[in-house]
């Protein structure tokens, strides 16, 4: 007990009319650092409780910027359609002239060797398997037919040296062998088709050495390609995407070698168009497999609103319910901080930073949760066409009001509780512990 | 019996018009003056009568028990004089201040700068420090950060927890605890302390120096300590004992007059008394 100095310097107490003066003179209060250090701390000690609240809050918010993002998916996807579906197709007479012109411009024979192997590469031409394959298949077949063809053979030769038969038979049995070599020369030429085909394969793959011969088979092959692509133009449904990607490098060739460029123009267009129309096809595809239509979309969605409003309410709740817990829990303290002299708004000040820290970190999370959540669904609903039309602008902006809605939300949720804890009586606050 | 009927004397006179109470009242300053004061509480339908007009002086610099049965309206007298608790009707008067005159906020300021609380279960702030918990009423009465944790180191050394300022209560022994409360309750130099069962959850040997430090604390300072208890360690360091009973001030006591009283109640604790 060394307080005797500081207890003589002690000055005389205010009475009666100067202490009232005094009290209502300016007041103290708690710096920031105390005012967090009791928020953290009470935070802290109530982890579990905190945590949870959080997580409603996360959950909520997540849902609420899920929600928006996704929506603005469907909204852009659904702006994309009518886009696309709104442009106007060239007319088919325009596109045939485009064809018959294209047709007649050699676009082979200007073509340099490495040209011609990087054209066939671009064609997928070393892909031989599925020849290799056939190859196998063939010499049997040519074998059998040689056999088959050998007895036929046999039979008309046999006739012949029969006595006694007629001209028409003769003609008949004639006729059964040139069938039968027609059919053995048919699967031949087919053969060496392969064969070019499997040597122009392993010519690309580097694995035989170059050979002019290959060269000619390639030309060969591309007459027959391009013609077929140009042809399939007319009715372009019929094309595969792998169609689609050789003649549109078939027309990038045109162009560049400076051939019949308005008429690879049109057919570009032809091509660009059919793609859109495939993409429409696929988005609508996609949307209606979603359960989404592109009508309503537009329109605007009351049923979103209203799960969103009742997810938000929800969370209020719990936050209300978890602040009122703390506050109940925290009688005695918020009593005894009474008795030292705290004043009702600093109460209030105590719960609502509490909550509001839950709810910043609850929808920090919450935000970044429905973004993943929103790319992730949006990814595997709408495959490609989900993130190429994800809002990309409007993110930061849904973002935004999500956390903002999140922190509001905490606060409000919080009023109740504060507002009860700040006007108990100390002596009603002190009571609970007995 | 010394005191007798508590409607004795005119109701308005806090020595109830005995000679030896005017003599002990005389030079005294009236710190809290208590005038008339009933409390009603009403549960559900009843109304509990917990204080039936009670008339008492609170003079500077005294030691001052309450002492009562539970539900005798002696937590509820405690609590009107420390400004916890408003009375239904009369008025409680500290420094001159009648308190139901003063807003909350005023109050809160009352509370802060002129009375300080010990209780029985310490009532410290879980989630701080010793330092912290001390420097609690300084900064809430506006004192600045640097100043406030150096009184409330001085503070922590006076009780002899100069060692222990960066523990939190739950690192802290009962008697530690309640040490850190009674610096707490010092820091803003308040003139009255109310020790609410101070030596409740204490040990014997804990609660006797507590005793000794509060009372050292009152001698040095010209605090006025105002205490409800049963501990009759605490009774016998008292100027003077309130019995309340019924919600009415059953007797009034001097120390002179103690020993013999408190035996009379209890044979056992008035040895106990005697020997302190």
């Amino acid at each position: 007990m060394s307080r005797a100095g500081r207890s003589q310097i002690r000055t005389q107490p205010l009475y009666g009319d100067d202490l009232l003066a005094s009290l209502k003179g300016e007041g103290g209060g708690l710096t920031t650092r105390t005012l967090l250090t009791l928020v953290t701390g009470g935070l802290r000690v109530r982890l579990m409780r905190s945590i949870v609240t959080m997580i409603s809050v996360v959950l909520a918010i997540a849902f609420l910027a899920y929600m928006g993002l996704f929506n603005h998916v469907q909204v852009n996807m659904a702006n994309a359609i009518t886009e696309l579906e709104n442009v106007s197709t060239l007319s088919p007479a325009k596109v045939a002239l485009a064809v018959g012109e294209f047709n007649q411009g050699d676009l082979i024979g200007s073509m340099s060797v490495e040209d011609k192997r990087d054209l066939a590469l671009a064609l997928d031409l070393d892909d031989i398997s599925t020849f290799e394959h056939e190859m196998a298949g063939l010499d049997g077949t040519i074998s059998q037919m040689e056999g088959t063809h050998a007895i036929v053979v046999a039979s008309q030769q046999e006739l012949e040296q029969k006595p006694g038969v007629t001209e028409a038979e003769l003609e008949d049995a004639r006729a059964k062998t040139a069938a039968s070599r027609h059919k053995i020369d048919g699967a031949k030429s087919r053969r060496a088709l392969h064969a070019n085909r499997i040597d122009l394969g392993r010519w690309l793959a580097g694995n035989a050495a170059a050979d002019p011969k290959l060269a000619d088979a390639l030309n060969a092959h591309l007459v027959r390609v391009q013609s077929e692509l140009l042809a399939t133009w007319r009715t372009p449904s019929h094309f595969t995407p792998q169609d689609m990607g050789h003649a549109e490098h078939l027309l990038g060739l045109a162009k560049s070698e400076g051939q019949t460029s308005d008429a690879a123009a049109t057919l570009k267009t032809v091509l660009a168009q059919e793609r859109q129309k495939r993409a429409v096809a696929d988005m609508r595809l996609l949307m209606r497999r979603a359960g989404v239509s592109v009508e309503a979309t537009l329109a605007g969605n009351p049923m979103d609103t209203w799960l969103i409003v009742m997810a938000l309410m929800t969370c209020t709740v719990g936050i209300a319910n978890a602040m009122l817990m703390s506050v109940t829990e925290r009688f005695r303290e918020i009593g005894t901080m009474k008795c030292l002299g705290a004043q009702d708004a600093l109460v209030v000040k105590l719960f609502l930073l509490e909550s509001a820290f839950q709810g910043i970190v609850g929808a920090g999370l919450g935000t970044v949760v429905g973004l993943l959540i929103a790319l992730i669904s949006a990814a595997l609903q709408f495959a490609g066409y989900g993130l190429t039309n994800f809002p990309v602008q409007q993110m930061w902006q849904v973002m935004g009001w999500s956390m903002l809605s999140g922190v509001v939300l905490a606060i409000l949720g919080a009023v109740p509780s504060a507002l009860m804890a700040a006007r108990m009586n100390p002596v009603d606050a002190l009571r609970i512990e007995e | 019996m010394i005191s007798g009927n508590p409607h004795r004397g005119a109701p308005d006179d806090p020595t109830e018009g005995r000679q030896d109470l005017r003599e002990y009242a005389a030079g005294k300053q009236v710190v809290v003056a208590v005038r008339q004061v009933s409390r009603e509480y009403r549960i559900t339908d009843e109304v509990v009568r917990a204080l039936r007009g009670v008339t008492v002086d609170v003079y500077g610099g005294e030691y001052l028990s309450i002492m009562g049965p539970s539900g005798s309206g002696k937590s509820t007298l405690f609590n009107m004089i420390g400004g916890l608790d408003r009375p239904t009707t009369g008025t409680v008067t500290v420094h001159g201040v009648t308190i139901s005159d003063l807003s909350r906020m005023h109050q809160a300021r009352l509370r802060n700068r002129c009375i300080g609380y010990i209780f029985q279960s310490y009532n410290l702030i879980p989630v701080m420090t010793a330092l912290q918990n001390v420097m609690m009423p300084l900064m809430l009465g506006g004192t600045e950060p640097s100043g406030a944790a150096d009184r409330a180191a001085d503070l922590l050394k006076d009780v002899g927890l100069g060692e222990r300022t960066h523990h939190r209560p739950d690192e802290l022994s009962g008697g530690q605890q309640q040490r850190v409360a009674i610096a707490r309750s010092f820091a803003n130099d308040p003139d009255i302390i109310l020790a609410d069962e101070p030596t409740g959850n204490l040990d014997t040997k804990t609660g006797e120096q507590i005793i000794e430090m509060l009372s050292n604390l009152s001698k040095k300072r010209g605090v006025t300590i105002i205490s409800a208890t049963h501990d009759h360690k605490m009774l016998a360091v008292s100027d003077r004992v309130i019995s309340i009973r019924d919600g009415q001030i059953e007797k009034i006591e001097l120390r002179s007059q103690l020993r013999i009283t408190v035996g009379s109640i209890d044979e056992d604790s008035g040895r106990e008394a005697g020997d302190a």
